[in-house]
């Protein structure tokens, strides 16, 4: 039996030694965000008054992100929870909300903020039936973060979230989202410009990621690598999808940077095309750190992959969008 | 049909105007040049919802045409401005007197595989085709304050068992995160035994635990859980529990079956004394692509009957005073910036020690019976659907601890999507005082309806 009582001991002593410790306290509001790009949009709205923290890294898989522990932590200590919604991010927040036990962060509670809320998913899923899809989000397409209008909404979303559970700053958020919509209107009317070129372009993407973007922008996807969201191409429909992109004229082949760069060099080998490696989400390596510098990014690169300048001659008078803080 | 359409006009237009007011409010808010700006936005919102109502009006009316006797969730989809099973009837109120909202998440998982091995010796279940296993798992939320599941599972298409049903509760006060669980369920003990056999990174569990355990280790009991932070970015988690009995449960094409039990080859289980195991580990990020994970496990069965195989093939009954088994487990990972590839390197060692009295053969004479073992695999995942494997395994058999195993293994896994698996895995068995072998099996694994994964530490 002293083995079994040394054992209960050796068991319990992390709890006796650490269950009383109280968190830190960092005198401002923390905010964890699912996606860089909503930490972006947080950092903006927030300015001092926020700590923020994106739980995936920038360009990653929103589908497969390893949920890690430490992330448990991030939640369980964080006043305000910003996610995609629309179920981008269903595989591994919900357990981790659960797992965590801060109210204020639960959908419903006073720090939970679903950013998706107000906009218009597109290709709602016809059945609820994994014939339809491997990822199958039955409220729509969630990949809205590339649709600046889209962006809008969510700032404001943001900052709701921020004036509910930090009153105080509410003048000062109010302010802040108000300068930054200034730069959506200034940087929007850049990219329209840039965009100019690209209408009607024809492209495939990889992954159905891209619909929100080609819609405002004015590009046409004319198919996708998978053949259905979440499941790897067979080989007759590559010989559908080479047909289309010879029929289409397609000109572009978008891959995010975790898809392999085989079956897009294959087809482009095949047709001409070009590949251009895009992530979806803010933050990854080379396409900068802000959400901004992405859709910069992704036009330029875009401009650059059918032969043109990376940003259009500028009209008289126009003035470059200002990088500082608004 | 025009009730839809009155629907829509009784849910949108209303919609419309408080957005319309709330627009009024917001602005009023505003101060200078933002309510310029504000108002602009505004107002482009307001276009765009206009521009929406007459796309869902046309799609009505079109739907009015040949969608109609379109059933199910896609007609929901169709009706729906928020995507499939968000339909407005859902919205309207209840339309059915046989409601299967509050029913718990299904899922259903076969594993199937072709075994072949080279002894031709090695028994009448290789080279054959087996369903290893079919399981049906259900899950809920009991209430506010748990949630609960039940696994019901056929091993070799033959025994129906329910190898797992127990309930989670959460007590105290919220941010201490205390789990009480209690019911049948596989104990918290080393690094992969609450994964699931179909789950496993590879096709065997590996045999150091198939010999200590019995497979995955599972007790009736309960078992309690806690995790917090050492630091900001450094989680612990440990668990205690208490278990009537704790035994061996394997999905292995070769286990040995007794009287007793559905599965197993090694006999431990079918204890009766209390057991208890328990588990810390710690995880950390080292950078924001390597992550470390050390964990320390301990499983103490007390007095119980059980079966040794003193020669290979003859078992014998012999008392066990107690036995403690101690695991070591450190799991290092490294993930590529955007998720596509990823290396996974895990070790885990194990020791067992047993006493056993032999009061029936040879009465006041002890028997010691220590024995050591590990495993160490790296896996090696190059983009979302493939990934391939090297395992070896080494340890002393219990009961038999003069004599040494040593498995390698290598298999290549081709995910077809997240719920369909291909894999084949090949492993070459170097028993002491037995002929070697070599072993094949390529593994389909399916999902159907709900799967979900717990934390993965």
């Amino acid at each position: 039996m002293d083995s079994k009582k040394g054992f209960l001991v050796l068991a319990f002593l992390p709890v006796l030694l650490t269950a009383g410790l109280p968190g830190r306290a960092y005198g401002k509001v923390r905010v964890v965000a699912t996606v860089p790009d909503l930490a972006f949009l947080a950092r903006e709205i927030g300015g001092d008054r926020v700590q923020v923290r994106a739980l995936a890294r920038g360009g990653q898989d929103l589908h497969a992100v390893p949920a890690r522990p430490t992330f448990l932590l991030r939640i369980s200590r964080a006043d305000l929870f910003l996610e995609l919604g629309l179920d981008a991010e269903h595989a591994w927040v919900p357990p981790l909300i659960y797992a965590c036990r801060n109210k204020k962060v639960r959908p419903g509670g006073i720090g939970f903020v679903n950013c998706s809320a107000g906009i218009r998913p597109v290709e709602a899923p016809r059945s609820l039936s994994r014939e339809q899809a491997g990822d199958l989000h039955p409220m729509g397409n969630p990949h809205y973060n590339l649709d600046p209008e889209n962006m809008r909404i969510v700032a404001r979303n943001i900052c709701s979230g921020l004036c509910r559970v930090d009153p105080a700053g509410k003048a000062f958020y109010e302010k802040r989202l108000a300068a930054l919509m200034k730069r959506f209107e200034v940087k929007e009317k850049e990219w329209f410009r840039m965009a100019r070129d690209l209408k009607g372009l024809a492209v495939v993407t990889y992954h159905l990621s891209w619909t929100y973007f080609a819609r405002r922008f004015g590009i046409r996807v004319a198919g996708t690598i998978e053949p259905k969201p979440g499941i790897e191409p067979t080989p007759s429909h590559l010989a559908e999808l080479l047909e289309t992109m010879k029929r289409e004229k397609v000109k572009v082949i978008i891959r995010e940077p975790y898809y392999s760069e085989k079956i897009p060099c294959w087809l482009a080998r095949k047709t001409g095309a070009v590949v251009v490696t895009l992530p979806n989400t803010a933050g990854w390596n080379g396409a900068g750190k802000t959400w901004f510098d992405l859709m910069d990014y992704i036009l330029k690169s875009l401009r650059k992959a059918v032969g043109l300048p990376p940003e259009p001659p500028k009209a008289p008078g126009v003035k470059k969008a200002g990088e500082g803080k608004g | 049909m025009n009730k839809w359409k009155n629907a829509l006009v009784a849910g949108v237009f209303p919609g419309l105007l408080c957005l319309g007011w709330t627009a009024c409010g917001s602005a009023r808010a505003q101060e200078g040049g933002g309510k310029k700006e504000s108002g602009r936005d505004l107002e482009r919102q307001i276009r765009e919802l206009r521009r929406e109502i007459q796309e869902l009006k046309a799609g009505m009316e079109r739907g009015a045409g040949g969608d109609q006797a379109a059933p199910g969730p896609g007609r929901a989809a169709a009706e729906s401005s928020g995507g499939a099973g968000f339909g407005l009837l859902g919205r309207l109120g209840q339309t059915t007197g046989f409601s299967n909202t509050f029913n718990p998440a299904i899922g259903f998982t076969a594993d199937s595989l072709f075994a072949f091995n080279s002894r031709h010796d090695s028994g009448d279940e290789w080279n054959k085709f087996h369903l290893r296993s079919a399981e049906l798992g259900i899950s809920s939320f009991i209430d506010p304050y748990g949630w609960a599941y039940a696994v019901i599972e056929s091993h070799m298409g033959e025994h129906v068992e329910l190898p797992e049903a127990a309930g989670n509760l959460y007590v105290g006060p919220d941010d201490w995160n205390l789990r009480l669980k209690a019911g049948k369920f596989l104990t918290d003990f080393g690094k992969i035994n609450q994964v699931h056999d179909h789950d496993l990174p590879f096709t065997e569990r590996p045999p150091v635990l198939e010999d200590f355990l019995g497979g995955a280790n599972i007790g009736t009991g309960a078992e309690l859980h806690q995790w917090f932070g050492l630091t900001e970015d450094i989680p612990l988690r440990w668990s205690l529990g208490m278990f009537n009995e704790t035994q061996g449960h394997s999905h292995a094409v070769d286990a040995v079956e007794n009287d007793e039990d559905t599965s197993r080859s090694t006999g431990y289980r079918g204890f009766r004394d209390f057991a208890c195991a328990g588990r810390v580990t710690v995880y950390t990020e080292l950078s924001d692509a390597w992550t470390l994970q050390v964990g320390t496990s301990a499983l103490y069965q007390g007095e119980q009957e059980v079966f040794r195989e003193t020669v290979p093939g003859t078992w014998r009954g012999y008392d066990l005073e107690n036995r403690l088994t101690n695991g070591v487990d450190i799991t290092l990972k490294w993930l590529e910036a955007t998720g596509g590839s990823s290396l996974v390197w895990g070790t885990e060692i194990l020791r067992s020690r047993a006493h056993y009295l032999d009061s029936r053969w040879n009465p006041g004479r002890v028997y010691r019976d220590h024995a050591l073992g590990g495993y160490s695999y790296l896996l090696y995942k190059w983009n979302q659907h493939w990934s391939a494997y090297v395992m070896y395994d080494r340890h002393q058999v219990p009961g038999r601890s003069r004599l040494g195993r040593a498995d390698y293994s290598a298999g290549i896994t081709w995910d077809l999507s997240h719920f369909n698996r291909l894999r084949l895995h090949y492993s070459y068995r170097n028993i002491e005082g037995g002929e070697d072998s070599h072993v094949v099996y390529l593994q389909w694994v399916f999902v159907i309806g709900t799967h979900a994964h717990g934390m993965d530490w």
